[in-house]
């Protein structure tokens, strides 16, 4: 079981995977845009996507979980 | 007038330059600290 | 008849008449496919094309001979302004030996009013500064060390030139192609040697445009795997008030313009930009800064600089010495940025990664990208993005800080009388 936190301040452009999705360790899950540059979000562990918990769209921070993993 | 050589211009330059740069640098971290400090 | 006849056949005639075909030579020729390669640089692979595209298209036409557009920044013309007319007519002033009358040319009348006293710029950098945030920089301060460090490319730069032989005056210009900051290489070369703006300021906004090519290398060289892998989180940041962001350029500007009072037109043009971006009084001034005023001294600054570049002036060795150092110079900004930052890991308890030292050039925003997408190569868990650009920003300052600190020494160095002139 793991959050994905974003990594950093920005909004949420899109996210690339769907719930329950296998998804590997440093798989691309969601991109992000910052400083009108668009970065990967990558999975921290192997697992299942359990749930989406942000939307497409918002402007997110480090505190905001983005999706679950198990 | 006085003449200087080339080289002796250069490390002259570059030494007392470099440290001006990295002192006033120190003083705005310096600066920028004190002004957090008064943030809250 | 007989009258045109013989004036038509006349070599003479024809000479002047095709002028502009009878007066072109080989120089005129490199110089304009220069130009060509500029604008094809610009506009078919996008490096800085805003700059480049202006640039080239002056150089073409300076390079035209007899259009007399431009006279200036070359010695040996007089401009035909009748006060001074009248004065060496009755001797009073007598004109330099050789020097021919002139018509101010259009882009003289351009690099009097902008180039020649430093104006574009700093207009320029009022843009730059409305445009930059200086948050994430003030999250952590003490990473302005590193915009310092990134600028020892410069000193670097200018041992080199000197070395090699260039004079005192033109290797300062030289050098500063390693503040990977066009205004301020441009500010410095009008400043202390005009003759050279052009090859300098080709040079530098073409490796600027080349930061994410040449700079990776660099730092894949200075740092091992493991250094490049580590993960900086985000928890070290303190977030800042909006207070901290408009006090930061009144204090900047007050403490720097003490330390180097012969920078004000730089840092003060710079922090009045940032300033008006963060008092959010002035969303006006702030969108003319960054929009149209930075846009039309963009396009006069690029024409006129282009138009300097003359082919007796640029084609020569020195020129190709200009690119070479000028290279040299950002790669060592890149190697003194990280190893800077190694530096600072030695004495500090929380560590950085090394990779964001190299951001610490001016070369905004395109450095902090290069920096997050090598950590990111390395390890896809490490997101340096927002640290970078607290140390790009920090390059900002630094590069105008040390721009600022040797018009200062230089200056005094002028004032003691010491000869610095070009022999």
């Amino acid at each position: 079981m793991a959050n994905v936190n974003a990594p950093m301040a920005g909004k949420l452009l899109s996210i690339d995977v769907k719930a329950g999705d296998k998804v590997k360790k440093n798989d691309p899950v969601a991109t992000l845009e910052a400083m009108k540059m668009q970065i990967k979000v990558f999975a921290p562990a192997d697992g299942t996507v359990a749930e989406i918990k942000a939307e497409a769209g918002a402007n997110i921070d480090p505190s905001v979980v983005i999706m679950t993993l198990e | 007038m006085e003449v200087i050589d080339n080289m002796s211009f250069g490390w002259l330059l570059t030494i007392v330059g470099g440290t001006m740069t990295m002192c006033s640098l120190g003083v705005l971290i310096l600066v920028v600290t004190i002004l957090k400090k008064f943030q809250n | 008849m007989n009258e045109i006849m013989q004036v038509i056949t006349s070599n003479d005639f024809l000479y002047n008449v095709f002028g502009g075909f009878t007066h072109f030579g080989w120089q005129a020729a490199v110089m304009l496919i220069i130009g060509g390669v500029l604008i094809y640089l610009g506009v078919a692979k996008d490096y800085e094309p805003l700059l480049l595209v202006p640039i080239g298209f002056g150089c073409i036409l300076a390079n035209l001979p007899l259009t007399e557009l431009i006279h200036v920044p070359r010695e040996g013309y007089v401009f035909n302004d009748s006060i001074r007319e009248l004065l060496a007519a009755s001797g009073l002033l007598p004109l330099a030996e050789g020097a021919r009358v002139v018509n101010e040319g259009i882009l003289d009348v351009l690099y009097n009013a902008g180039i020649a006293n430093e104006l574009f710029p700093c207009l320029l950098f009022i843009g730059i500064g409305a445009m930059t945030d200086f948050g994430p920089l003030l999250q952590n301060p003490r990473i302005l060390l590193l915009g310092g460090a990134g600028q020892f490319g410069i000193f670097l730069t200018l041992i080199l030139a000197l070395a090699i032989g260039y004079e005192k005056l033109e290797a300062i210009c030289i050098a500063i192609i390693g503040a990977c900051d066009g205004p301020t290489s441009i500010f410095i070369t009008s400043m202390f040697n005009p003759a050279l703006l052009g090859p300098i300021s080709v040079a530098a906004y073409s490796y600027m445009s080349l930061v994410p090519i040449i700079q990776p290398p660099v730092m894949k060289l200075c740092t091992s795997k493991k250094e490049r892998e580590m993960i900086m989180s985000y928890e070290m940041l303190q977030p800042v008030t909006q207070r901290t962001k408009l006090l930061f350029p009144i204090v900047v500007t007050i403490v720097t313009l003490l330390i180097a009072p012969s920078g004000g037109a730089l840092m003060g043009t710079l922090m009045f930009g940032n300033f008006l971006r963060e008092c959010g009084a002035v969303g006006r001034l702030v969108q003319a800064a960054e929009n149209e005023i930075a846009s039309i001294t963009t396009l006069f600054l690029g024409l006129t600089v282009g138009s300097t570049m003359n082919g007796d002036v640029f084609l020569t060795a020195k020129t190709l010495g200009i690119f070479a150092l000028g290279f040299i110079a950002i790669c060592g900004d890149t190697a003194f940025g990280v190893f800077g930052a190694k530096l600072m890991n030695l004495f500090s308890k929380v560590k950085i990664n090394p990779l964001i030292g190299a951001a610490g050039i001016s070369a905004f925003p395109m450095s902090a990208r290069v920096v997050h997408k090598v950590g990111n190569e390395a390890n896809p868990q490490s997101y340096l993005l927002m640290h970078a650009m607290g140390v790009n920003t920090g390059g900002q300052i630094g590069s105008v800080l040390t721009a600022s600190v040797m018009i200062a020494v230089i200056g005094a160095l002028q004032t003691m009388g010491v000869d610095l002139t070009i022999n």
